[in-house]
């Protein structure tokens, strides 16, 4: 039997706070009871780009098996009102909770958050505040240390001098989170950041999930064989949640359109029997 | 754990090399070598070593000689990873 071709999610713009927000919506599979729904918080930048690919295909194959997912862009993410240089953490936290509304609405069923890097950590946010909204949490790779994450980021502007002789372009990270102090905005890699926004990241702590939801945390790595980078260790003691690893290409950084289909594949069986559950199957 | 081997996956990865970094030794020339070492792929090397090893690597550690061959950027992480 030929597999079924994906149904065309459905496109539409969430009212919101300043504009329209596009939605990518997958409902389930006709033929499937719906279990429940996810919406999908996506990592920052070009990271959010390079796993567009990914969080399509997972979101297909939830759908297929009866969880209606729910693709937001973000406000000043591109596809949606405004521009990344006016975006707030604080805003992003609202848009991910009216989506949230807008799915329980939609699926009468519960419903959870799937985070990835940047976005693991804000649906942790999210989930803090909204735990008794909530049916799940999927995170993939949080980032352990989001300053890191940010400093990170910030080098891009560093890179410019490289193998030239007089150095890098810009001195250094410290010189550029001042000017952002200042209340300068700063171009990074084609994108725009205000030092409130970069300010916010800076703050984030990985503190522990909200106890009783039911979570599942999936790390993607290159070698099973290698132990667990020394930041998500930390997390996963301070946690006290073991992540389940599964190899594979790190599909968001990577220069060309890669994918994981065992990464796929663990969501969804986690997906599933959690949500199973909740029903009492 | 053998850095040279996690550093030269790495960087195969990072740089979407496939196979071609499998024979890479310490002497393999990389900045001006590898056409995809370009500026960004620098800074994602970094931030992929940061959190591959758990090390802080300081603004002054991203220069060119750190990056000419494999062996210089293996020696900069072995010597974070010995502070």
């Amino acid at each position: 039997m030929k597999p079924l071709a994906a149904a065309p999610p459905l496109p539409f713009y969430l009212s919101a706070a300043h504009g329209g927000r596009l939605c990518l919506y997958h409902a389930p599979t006709a033929h499937r009871p719906c279990l429940g729904g996810l919406v999908y918080v996506a990592p920052f930048a070009e990271e959010m780009n390079r796993s567009r690919r990914m969080a399509a295909l997972q979101a297909q194959a939830l759908a297929r098996q009866g969880v209606g997912v729910l693709l937001i862009d973000l406000y000043g993410c591109g596809d949606s009102a405004g521009e990344l240089a006016e975006a707030s953490w604080a805003v992003w936290r609202d848009d991910i909770g009216l989506a949230i509304d807008w799915l329980q609405q939609r699926t009468h069923a519960p419903v959870g958050l799937w985070g990835l890097r940047l976005g693991a950590l804000l649906a942790l946010e999210v989930a803090r505040l909204r735990a008794a909204d909530l049916g799940l949490l999927l995170l993939w790779n949080p980032l352990a240390d989001a300053q890191a994450y940010m400093t990170q980021f910030l080098r891009l502007q560093l890179a410019a001098g490289m193998g030239s002789a007089s150095g890098p372009a810009a001195n250094s990270v410290a010189a550029l989170r001042a000017q952002l102090q200042q209340g300068q905005l700063l171009e990074v890699g084609g994108y725009e950041l205000n030092g409130a926004l970069v300010a916010s990241i800076d703050g984030l702590q990985a503190t522990a999930p909200p106890p009783g939801l039911p979570l599942h945390w999936l790390e993607l790595v290159r070698d099973p064989a290698l132990p667990l980078a020394p930041g998500s260790a930390r997390l996963a003691q301070a946690w006290s949640v073991k992540p389940q690893t599964v190899t594979g290409p790190a599909f968001w950084s990577t220069p060309e359109v890669t994918t994981c289909p065992a990464l796929i594949a663990a969501s969804c069986a986690w997906v599933r029997t959690t949500l199973e559950h909740a029903h009492g199957l | 754990m053998d850095i040279l081997a996690d550093i030269r996956t790495l960087l195969g990865e990072t740089l979407g090399l496939e196979q071609r970094c499998a024979q890479w030794q310490r002497e393999t020339p990389l900045l001006g070598s590898v056409a995809e070492l370009d500026s960004a792929a620098v800074i994602h090397i970094v931030a992929s070593l940061e959190e591959r090893f758990g090390i802080y690597l300081d603004d002054d550690d991203i220069q060119a000689t750190h990056f000419e061959t494999v062996g210089a950027l293996t020696a900069l992480v072995e010597g974070k990873l010995a502070q």
